[in-house]
């Protein structure tokens, strides 16, 4: 099926075709969990296969809905069709439910502390075709750790992975979510997720895409609560021939909110990426701080890079700030590492490297770290 | 004078920065195991001439030839100056998040060397040589110079320059920004390579502070691109007293 | 015209006293002249064939110009309106006349220009500021030029600087053939199809080689009739080596209906030659702006954006930069200004074609009592432009939270060997800042319309002095305005 994703919350000129993306998804015999026989710590509870008109309650019950918003003042419509948003859009809830795939919700319970990762390492096999969604609410006072790995030998066979996920986070609820996707070049990789914070609430987001050649990657966060504070780290490797199309929101609402946002990449000959950020300040926000970085290396005569970052802005007493670097190393650190000894292309490899590290060392898995890092080697050499 | 013997000869060199002419014609030599001084006022020329002849492609050499171990290196890029054993410690050095100051010594050893590097060995000198400037140890797994004071990312520095024993080292304003603490481990650094190897130093500061406890050579006095003196380590003293205007600053 | 010229030092300092000590005079540009219905041809509302063609006869078109009217018209039905930007649903071409002129010729003595036009040009100061440090001045009154002046040593040099209809029926005719709307086809968007179907009125410049106008050309653009479009055309060709500066205003009385401006700008920048343009445009807040300015570079060609966008009720404005030419160049800097009912919609197109060709934007976006000001922009570094360097710099400031300030940056790179950077702030006054100059004894207002100035400086800067004072005291008007 078709679908339209990743859709940039104001509009701009067509002819750059940055507005969303259409992704053909072959939903042939897509099976429809991404359960993983998890065993679940003491704290956090389960209800797996959940209706999609429970879901509907859910929503209503949370109020998420607030992340709608019918119009910017003057501009066209925003688009929001979700009661709750996710980076993505609607078309990847309508996919969700085209393969059947029903919704597993987890409950962390209130005031307790998890302290191991909930883990989901997902071997896929050759040519398989998963989609899941999941959502988690992190009660009062809660801690947790998710983290999902995405891998198997897959190389050449078509396998599609679609996931949601969508987090609630409630006062002073803390989590940390860490996706990391190492799947094969001829791999489609979906990726979506929204979240709603409340007062006082941390997320943090670490992701990672290590291989697959098709990468939709959506993230969407009401930042609703007083205070409530969000960081995300991205990396991505875009091999030769590959596409990455990501499109990520912070919304801030919530009084003296704030959230950091890091995009940290590199392709390669032909790559082709599109990134579209968008900051959001929301009427009455006062006091928020939202602050987006994008760094992008490019090696090959025929990258394609896009960029798009937006500052939205109704509230005056803000702070955003975007910057974006794309290109070359900097001749200044170029000139540094060569005055060591290390010639340009070992210089570039060893900074790619050291970029995707840095993010790489938040996984709190040891094992999948191990593995990342491994994966990030294999793949900067055959780059 | 057997040029055989000399490390490294510049001869009438000149160096612009965006078409504006910095270096006016630099003669110097240099011999192996020879510390020089180059001190000089604020925008003589002295970083420029550093950055020059480690081949950053800021810097533009316009004129004049640097003959490394008698070959010519003009033209030469920075990592292949590198490899011959041409080493700048950098007034502000860089920070790499993602990047250890182990993982990068190391790889900088195997470039250089084009051979592995035996993990044992290599971990006992680093410990050694951290111990030799008070770095706690805890450091070298941390990203290169990320999160470094001053002092800390200057010290990273020096350890870098003992870790690969190079045959000629620029040290630029090594001492600046650094406490009176800082700058003696600092200089203890630097006296323990020009001991342990005969490597040649030209040592580029404002500050005759850090010049106390090593042996000097030849000490050279930069005005506005133009070498205006040459002596010995009295020199250096000399202008502590009085300061640059004696030579037509 | 040969009156001694002053020390520019004394002659500026002078002008700048004058300026501080006048009262902003909010008169200055709402003036409305009514027009005598005899004194005036004004073509039927609506858009239709028929007015395409009548216009034409006006206009004495060549056969050329009227077939491409006509295709314009052809394609502008064709053509859906944006689905991005300000909505403009306000925009009734039914209910605008596409030309309206006054029947008296234009002019090349300000004397005999009609005395009710000459007072409305007068209250604006264009005579005065023609005499003090223009090259040449061009008026246009609604859909025609009432006045064109070039100063004789300026001639002389072989600088041609006529009206666009003078340049069209004239000896001029081949060179505008060849490039008129071919930098800007009326395929490019809805509006551009409209500007080419009705336009009427403009300027067109021709430097030769080698030759550097010292001092600007300047056109300015008055939109008096209610309910009426302005459609002007302004080509200029600076040819190889050669270097101009080009200034246009505009302004326009309110009316409680709405104004059209849908003008274009074409720029040929030759081989090393240079252009400046700068704009200062203070339409009404009835007028719907829905201008198209581009330029294209020649290889080491400059072409230097200067524009600063306080009127209007809507605007869609993008200067675009083609940067063909290996080596060229192109800056654009600007600032916005979004007050009370205005919505804005400005920014900057870059697109590097040539080797390493740079392009820099700065821009200010600024907005108050419920104005909505986006910047928009894309830059496009394509796969042939090796070594191409571009940056972006916005900023936008609100001084309400019932304002809305949007800021909408692509870029779009196709080769490695290239390097963008970009950085985007939104903010407020700082009330640090405030509280300091208060601190000094300053009134809270006066504090913070100098920091709004401050804000805006990289723009006025750029501007000639009168420009940067006029600027300034549109800031003040706007920043009083609440």
């Amino acid at each position: 099926m078709e679908l339209t994703l990743n859709h940039l919350p104001v509009l701009t000129w067509n002819h750059l075709n940055l507005n969303d993306v259409k992704a053909q998804v072959d939903t042939e015999g897509m099976t429809s969990s991404l359960r993983d026989g998890t065993d679940l710590p003491d704290g956090i509870t389960a209800k797996y296969g959940a209706s999609a008109e429970e879901v509907s309650n859910i929503y209503d019950k949370l109020d998420t809905a607030t992340a709608q918003e019918a119009f910017i003042a003057g501009k066209f419509p925003m688009y929001n069709e979700q009661k709750f948003a996710t980076g993505m859009g609607a078309d990847m809830d309508l996919l969700l439910s085209k393969v059947g795939a029903a919704t597993d919700i987890y409950e962390v319970a209130a005031g307790s502390k998890v302290e191991e990762p909930i883990l989901f390492d997902t071997e896929i096999t050759a040519g398989e075709k998963l989609a899941g969604a999941q959502i988690v609410l992190c009660k009062e006072g809660s801690e947790s750790t998710w983290v999902y790995a995405y891998a198997g030998h897959t190389e050449g066979s078509g396998a599609t992975v679609g996931s949601s996920l969508r987090f609630f986070l409630e006062k002073n609820a803390k989590v940390r979510v860490v996706i990391v996707q190492m799947l094969g070049a001829s791999d489609t990789f979906l990726t979506d997720f929204g979240a709603v914070g409340e007062a006082d609430s941390e997320l943090t987001v670490t992701k990672l895409s290590l291989g697959a050649g098709r990468v939709y990657d959506g993230l969407s966060h009401l930042q609703r609560g007083f205070r409530s504070e969000f960081l995300v780290r991205n990396g991505y490797l875009g091999l030769p021939g590959s596409y990455t199309d990501i499109n990520y929101n912070d919304i801030f609402v919530g009084k003296k909110s704030k959230g950091v946002m890091r995009f940290t990449g590199a392709l390669f000959d032909d790559a082709e990426k599109v990134f579209r950020g968008t900051v959001d300040f929301r009427k009455d926000a006062t006091g928020a701080n939202g602050d987006e970085q994008e760094d992008v290396l490019l090696f090959g005569d025929s990258v394609v890079n896009k960029t798009i970052p937006l500052i939205l802005g109704e509230e005056e007493d803000v702070e955003g700030r975007h910057a974006a670097t794309i290109g070359k190393l900097s001749d200044e650190m170029l000139f540094y590492i060569r005055t060591r000894g290390i010639d340009e292309k070992t210089a570039e490899a060893m900074m790619v490297r050291a970029a995707l590290s840095d993010i790489s060392r938040d996984i709190p898995v040891e094992e999948i770290k191990k593995r990342a890092d491994e994966r990030i080697d294999t793949l900067i050499q055959r780059a | 004078m057997d040029t055989k013997e000399i490390l490294l000869s510049i001869r009438d060199l000149t160096a612009s920065v965006e078409e504006e002419e910095i270096l006016h014609g630099i003669n110097l030599d240099i011999r192996p195991g020879e510390t020089h001084v180059l001190m000089g006022p604020n925008g003589a020329g002295k970083s420029t001439l550093g950055n020059v002849l480690m081949g950053n492609p800021v810097y533009k050499q316009t004129g004049g030839s640097i003959l490394f171990e008698g070959e010519e290196i003009t033209g030469e890029s920075t990592d292949k100056r590198a490899k011959r054993g041409m080493f700048l410690s950098f007034q502000n050095p860089l920070e790499v998040p993602g990047l250890s100051l182990d993982a990068f010594i190391r790889s900088a050893l195997r470039e250089r060397t084009g051979k592995p590097v035996k993990f044992m060995q290599f971990n006992r000198e680093l410990m050694e040589k951290m111990k030799l400037l008070s770095m706690d140890p805890s450091y070298a797994e941390r990203d290169l110079n990320v999160g470094f004071s001053g002092g800390e990312k200057k010290k990273s520095e020096i350890l870098q320059l003992l870790m690969m024993k190079p045959k000629f080292a620029i040290l630029d304003e090594t001492d600046s920004g650094l406490d009176v603490d800082a700058v003696k481990t600092v200089s203890e650094g630097i006296r323990a390579f020009q001991q342990e190897s005969d490597g040649a130093l030209l040592i580029i500061t404002h500050n005759a502070n850090i010049l106390k406890s090593l042996s000097v050579d030849k000490t050279h006095v930069i005005v506005k691109g133009k070498l205006v003196a040459s002596g010995d380590a009295s020199l250096i003293d000399e202008i502590g007293k009085n300061g640059f205007e004696a030579f037509g600053e | 015209m040969s009156e001694m010229r002053k020390d520019p030092a004394i002659d500026i300092a002078e002008r700048e006293d004058k300026i501080i000590l006048n009262d902003v005079n909010r008169e200055l540009y709402d003036f409305i002249d009514e027009e005598r219905e005899e004194d005036f041809y004004r073509m039927e509302e609506g858009l239709t064939e028929e007015i395409v063609r009548q216009i034409s006869e006006e206009k004495h078109d060549p056969e050329w110009m009227l077939d491409f009217r006509l295709k314009s018209l052809k394609i502008y039905n064709q053509t859906p309106v944006p689905d991005w930007g300000p909505p403009i649903d306000g925009l009734d071409m039914d209910r605008i006349s596409t030309y309206v002129r006054s029947k008296s010729d234009m002019v090349g003595s300000w004397d005999e220009v009609p005395e009710d036009i000459k007072n409305a040009f007068d209250k604006l100061g264009i005579p005065e500021a023609e005499r003090e440090s223009l090259a040449g001045v061009g008026a246009q009154y609604d859909s025609e030029l009432v006045y064109h002046n070039v100063r004789e040593d300026v001639a002389a040099s072989g600088v041609i600087y006529t009206d666009m209809e003078s340049a069209l029926t004239g000896e001029y005719e081949e060179m505008v053939k060849e490039h008129f709307m071919k930098l800007v086809p009326p395929t490019d968007h809805k509006f551009a199809a409209l500007h080419g179907a009705v336009w009427s009125g403009g300027s067109f410049v021709y430097v030769p080689k080698g030759v550097k106008v010292e001092i600007p050309l300047q056109s300015y653009f008055r939109l008096n009739a209610k309910g009426a479009g302005q459609f002007e055309h302004t080509l200029i060709i600076v040819d190889e080596g050669a270097d101009l500066h080009f200034i246009e205003g505009c302004s326009a009385p309110k009316y409680n209906i709405a104004n059209l401006h849908a003008g274009c700008v074409e720029l040929y920048v030759r081989k090393n030659a240079k252009l400046r343009y700068s704009t200062i445009e203070n339409w009404s807040k009835n007028m719907y702006n829905l201008n198209t300015k581009r330029a294209i570079c020649e290889e080491g060609g400059i072409i230097e954006w200067v524009s600063g966008s306080f009127g209007s009720h809507e605007s869609y404005l993008y200067p675009s930069s083609v940067l063909k030419g290996d080596g060229s160049h192109a800056e654009f800097t600007g600032v916005t200004f979004a007050g009370r009912g205005q919505n804005l919609d400005t920014g900057a197109k870059m697109i590097h074609i040539g080797k390493n060709t740079t392009s820099f934007i700065d821009t200010k976006s600024i907005c108050k009592d419920g104005g909505i000001s986006t910047y928009r922009s894309s830059v496009v570094v394509a796969k042939s432009a090796e070594g191409a360097k571009a940056s972006v710099n916005c900023g936008s400031l609100m001084l309400d939270s019932i304002s809305r300030s949007d800021t909408v940056p692509a870029i779009e790179m196709r080769t490695d060997k290239a390097d963008v950077g970009h950085e985007a702030k939104i903010g407020r006054i700082s009330d640090e800042a405030v509280f300091y100059l208060m601190s000094r004894g300053l009134p809270e207002a006066e504090a913070r319309a100098m920091i709004v100035s401050g804000f805006a400086n990289p723009v006025s800067k750029e501007l000639p002095l009168e420009y940067a004072a006029e600027m300034n005291n549109l800031i003040k008007l706007e920043m009083e305005g609440g």
